[in-house]
């Protein structure tokens, strides 16, 4: 079996070293009022592509954030009730990632020279390096 | 980034612990975003992490409690976000009978008190703009999308779209990274936004208006918007319908309705003379696409009607009186009509409260109707206050959005027709 490896470069954020399984939505995502804190299961909107499923224990890979600006709160209980992400990317400018990474100490880099949305897939084992700012993303 | 002595002094600790961590929180935001410095905002709208969770209560006071600590007045006039209710309505508390000692216990978890005694001013409403007003060009801080969405576009403030933690970092330190919303060249818009001939907006009601934002959100994500061709008429509440959605299905900061808002005299002047990255046509199909999807309940018959999400002003608390005018909510539903308090003072002295009731319906101060709401799955008390309460009749695309996401019947239209469903 071939492994596919790729690299993304970036600018750490928050320190730390995380692994896990990507789940990619080229849709946006909202921490707070949208997302049962209980199951970490998305609720809404009605033809999210994600509705129905669990982020939790996953990185998650999102194209942009909307909604509430509780947001970082969302992350943190999510975090706090151990049903959030393991850790986020998205690489749209703004503050909300930043600032749910930072609340939630979870390994974030910013700035990635590739688009993660378009670079990861689903199911791709990613392990993101807060402290050098390297993403890696292996695909069986 | 360039920090000056007194802000390095905080990030050192001199001013305790929480100061530290809140400055630390905002230089960090500052590098990452590419901000040369600190300003200082004229007001920061903050919201208590603690009141409205009852089930997460322990959980997120640690975060608060963490900023606050050592914190002995707010550094900037700080206007704050709505509680989960107001616990010294009566009324609403029969009306929904909440016994004594459940009042008594979520009266305990509120963590509100804690931000009055550092100087917040107690607004408890998130439309702050109606009540602590600001001025073209004035620099705010603050988080809530609407309160971002409104102070930007209505009032040609400048505020970014922050986050509850960096607003109370804020009011903490009375600093702001200056970048985005702040810099004037920021404030062009990007995604110009017409009408289709199928579309009257001098016939809009409010729903219409909620929906029309609530698809353009979608579209714009986190760019600004210019709406070219929206009646100049247009009242506070039919604006404040239109662009809260716009952070509700979107990131949107800014958006301009040309010859309504101060920084759009002219289609050019909103687009800072540049042509538009992208132009969309909005048809009467798009909105009726809305109402589809935001509609999940499956009869005409509600279990509670909510106006005011975001909170209404008194225009709009006018106009949803003279609907009910004549009209009787029956005795198993309820109707709530949610605004800020001084605006609901207003409404008493005009008598427009008692004629609300008389039809049985509250207006009610300080309560965020979803948050309110919100289907907690926790076995704790609260979560029994919406018990009964499926099926919502609602006109605002961001009530409809939240209480659907929770799992509630949602009975998306008109004023009228949200009144009819509970008659």
């Amino acid at each position: 079996m071939i492994m596919e490896k790729i690299t993304l470069k970036g600018r750490p954020v928050v320190e730390g070293v995380v692994e896990g399984e990507a789940l990619v939505t080229g849709g946006s995502v909202t921490f707070f009022g949208t997302i049962d804190f209980a199951t970490g299961t998305v609720m809404a909107p009605p033809d999210h592509e994600l509705r129905g499923k669990s982020i939790s224990g996953k990185i998650l890979v999102f194209s942009a954030e909307v909604g509430s600006t509780a947001e970082p709160l969302g992350y943190y209980l999510l975090k706090r009730s151990g049903t959030g992400p393991k850790a986020i990317l998205c690489n749209t400018p703004g503050q909300m990632p930043v600032v749910c990474s930072i609340i939630g100490n979870t390994p974030f880099v910013y700035d990635l020279d590739k688009d993660p949305v378009h670079h990861i897939k689903t199911g791709d084992h990613v392990r993101i390096d807060g402290n050098k700012g390297i993403v890696e993303v292996t695909r069986a | 980034m360039e920090l000056t002595r007194e802000e390095k002094e905080m990030v050192e600790g001199k001013f305790g612990s929480g100061t530290a961590l809140s400055m630390n929180l905002l230089t960090k935001l500052a590098d990452v975003v590419g901000a040369e410095r600190m300003i200082r905002p004229a007001s920061s709208h903050i919201v208590s992490f603690g009141y409205q969770f009852y089930g997460f209560v322990a959980n997120c006071r640690d975060l608060d409690e963490e900023m606050l600590d050592g914190v002995r007045r707010f550094r900037v006039l700080s206007t704050t976000n709505p509680k989960f209710f107001d616990t010294e309505d009566e009324k609403l508390i029969r009306r929904l009978g909440i016994d004594d000692a459940t009042v008594e216990q979520i009266r305990a978890s509120m963590t509100n008190n804690r931000f009055e005694a550092l100087g917040a001013i107690p607004t408890y409403t998130c439309t702050p703009f109606f009540v602590h007003p600001t001025r073209k060009g004035e620099s705010l801080a603050g988080a809530e999308s609407v309160a971002i969405v409104m102070y930007n576009s209505i009032y040609g403030a400048r505020v970014n779209r922050e986050t509850t933690p960096t607003a109370l970092a804020a009011a903490i330190t009375g600093r702001t990274p200056e970048f985005g919303m702040h810099k004037a060249e920021s404030r062009y818009a990007q995604l110009q936004v017409d009408l289709g001939e199928d579309l009257k907006p001098e016939e809009f009601t409010s729903s219409d208006y909620s929906a029309l934002g609530y698809y353009v959100g979608r579209i714009a994500g986190d760019r600004n918007v210019v709406f070219s061709d929206l009646p100049r008429d247009m009242s506070m509440g039919k604006l404040k319908n239109l662009l809260a959605p716009l952070g509700v299905s979107g990131a949107v900061m800014l958006a301009h309705v040309v010859g309504v808002t101060p920084e759009a005299p002219t289609l050019e002047a909103a687009l800072l003379g540049r042509k538009p990255e992208e132009r969309i046509q909005v048809d009467k199909g798009n909105l009726e696409g809305v109402y589809q999807m935001l509609n999940t309940a499956t009869e005409d018959k509600a279990d509670l009607a909510v106006f005011g999400c975001p909170h209404a002003p008194l225009d709009e608390i006018i106009e949803i009186a003279e609907l009910l005018d004549g009209k009787t909510i029956r005795d198993d539903a309820l109707l709530l009509i949610a605004t800020a308090e001084p605006i609901k003072l207003l409404a008493d002295r005009m008598g427009i409260t008692d004629a609300v009731e008389k039809s049985g319906g509250l207006i009610v101060s300080d309560m965020c109707p979803h948050i309110f709401l919100w289907k907690q799955r926790d076995p704790d008390p609260v979560a029994d206050i919406g018990r009964g309460l499926n099926t919502v009749a609602t006109d605002c695309t961001k009530c409809a959005h939240y209480l659907g996401a929770q799992g509630r019947n949602i009975l998306y239209g008109s004023a009228s027709k949200c009144i009819s469903a509970v008659m």
